[in-house]
């Protein structure tokens, strides 16, 4: 018995990633169940909107932490200060507000080639770079950071072109936050959530 | 003649001695074993209401020229033009890229550069069509505020400028230095030609524009705080330039902790 928890001691030291259960491989088939969702959602004729948000939306909850994602974008001050009411509800209106950003932003099918170029394990997180090419435009390239959490892998933020999702939101609702609060921000997603659809590149 | 040169010396200088009385802080240990370490998402705006003022200014700009001109120019010509003019004006920025690489010590982007300037002057037919990257030779822009960043020159303050947009302080001080030093500019002086230097501006700009038509548009309309977005935007994506995308070598998280 000693002996083994020995071993057991030695190999969890020496690979200390096991003991999350999040490996290469892992993270890799993740990724790449996100990357053919994606280009689904691509296929999906523009006119039909209300398909491409519904895909994306079931593509965020089953895939993202969108609970830690919200907590890090309102920062440790704001979340510890406000009730679980407002949390909840500036969860599901920052849901609806990346559904309506991606939504608009993501573009059309167009011949895209999703490719995994490098997965690596850094502390808890996998980091795995993808590339996604095109005949049609330049090559972008997306880092995925992925987290586990009760043993399912979740994304925490994605990087594209260099641009994390998590930093660019964290400061667009920095000053908002500042100036009129939780109750503020949540007020303003929710009338933006209701503007009318906007026009997808290429439509 | 040697007028001019001294004056684009005296002027090369002053901007050197800017950089240095600025808060563009050095940092000696920016590259350290090839892996370039940069701080230009910590970039400070301490000017940010006379930023949010030229913002302001840019967006009418925007509103009523740039974005009208974008829409003209996409109805108007066709994608294929458009594809043309873009490649050819970007074709005229290689040779200061090379120039930038070198200055980086990044031989193997100065050799890349200069191939596909070499490449696509000549079988591109002026650079009209990019055949450098169809045979492997991928566009990788450098300019001087990417050099100045390499050698361990920091941001400094952020700023807005009017018709250009997000930048820094040394990325400005980049600008305008290759106003004084990139060949093809200094080509266009020498030969009395100084309007080409705007008017290629100009298309720049508009192209850029309508490349863009619906994301910036979007972005816009996705944006609680439209400056900030885009300043998060520029200062990332800059840091993302300056690293040569070499995500795979260095944290893409820049040390930025996930509690």
């Amino acid at each position: 018995m000693k002996f083994s928890l020995k071993y057991l001691l030695i190999a969890f030291f020496l690979f200390p990633n096991l003991a999350f259960g999040l490996d290469v491989e892992k993270a890799k088939s993740f990724v790449v169940d996100i990357g053919n969702q994606a280009i689904k959602i691509l296929k999906i004729p523009v006119d039909d909107k209300e398909k491409r948000k519904s895909e994306l939306q079931n593509l965020l909850q089953e895939k993202f932490d969108m609970q830690l994602i919200s907590k890090v974008i309102l920062g440790g001050k704001v979340t510890k200060t406000a009730s679980e009411e407002q949390l909840k509800k500036f969860s599901q209106v920052f849901e609806l507000h990346i559904v309506k950003i991606y939504s608009s932003q993501l573009g059309t099918y167009k011949g895209q080639v999703f490719t995994i170029n490098n997965t690596e394990i850094k502390k808890k997180d996998a980091f795995v770079y993808t590339t996604i090419e095109s005949p049609d435009y330049p090559t972008t390239n997306i880092v995925w950071r992925i987290r586990e959490k009760k043993g399912t892998p979740k994304v925490i933020d994605m990087q594209v072109e260099g641009v994390s999702l998590l930093r660019t939101k964290k400061n667009d609702f920095a000053m908002i936050l500042d100036q009129i609060g939780l109750d503020g921000l949540i007020n303003k997603l929710d009338q933006m959530n209701q503007i009318s659809d906007l026009k997808i590149p290429g439509e | 003649m040697n007028l001019s040169k001294t004056k684009v010396l005296l002027r090369l200088l002053i901007l050197a001695s800017l950089i240095f009385a600025t808060n563009c802080s050095v940092n000696k240990n920016s590259v350290d074993n090839n892996v370039i370490i940069d701080s230009t998402p910590e970039a400070e705006d301490p000017w940010e209401s006379l930023n949010r003022g030229t913002f302001a200014f840019n967006q009418k700009f925007d509103k009523y020229l740039l974005s009208p001109m974008a829409k003209g120019y996409r109805f108007i010509f066709p994608s294929e033009i458009r594809t043309g003019v873009r490649n050819f004006l970007s074709n005229l920025t290689e040779p200061w890229s090379s120039i930038n690489a070198a200055l980086q010590g990044d031989l193997k982007n100065t050799g890349n550069t200069l191939a596909r300037f070499l490449i696509n002057s000549t079988v591109g037919l002026l650079g009209i069509f990019d055949v450098a990257k169809e045979i492997g030779f991928e566009k990788q822009k450098e300019d001087f505020g990417q050099t100045l960043a390499v050698h361990g020159v920091g941001p400094g303050p952020y700023l807005v400028l009017p018709f250009l947009g997000p930048s820094t302080f040394r990325d400005a001080l980049g600008k305008v230095t290759s106003l004084y030093a990139d060949p093809v500019t200094l080509a266009l002086e020498r030969n009395d030609k100084d309007q080409w230097i705007w008017i290629g501006m100009a298309l720049k700009g508009i192209d850029f524009r309508e490349q863009n038509l619906e994301k910036i548009d979007n972005l816009n309309a996705t944006s609680v705080d439209f400056y900030a977005t885009l300043r998060s935007l520029y200062l990332e994506r800059r840091s993302s330039m300056i690293r040569n995308q070499k995500i795979d070598e260095t944290d893409p998280f820049q040390e930025f902790d996930v509690e």
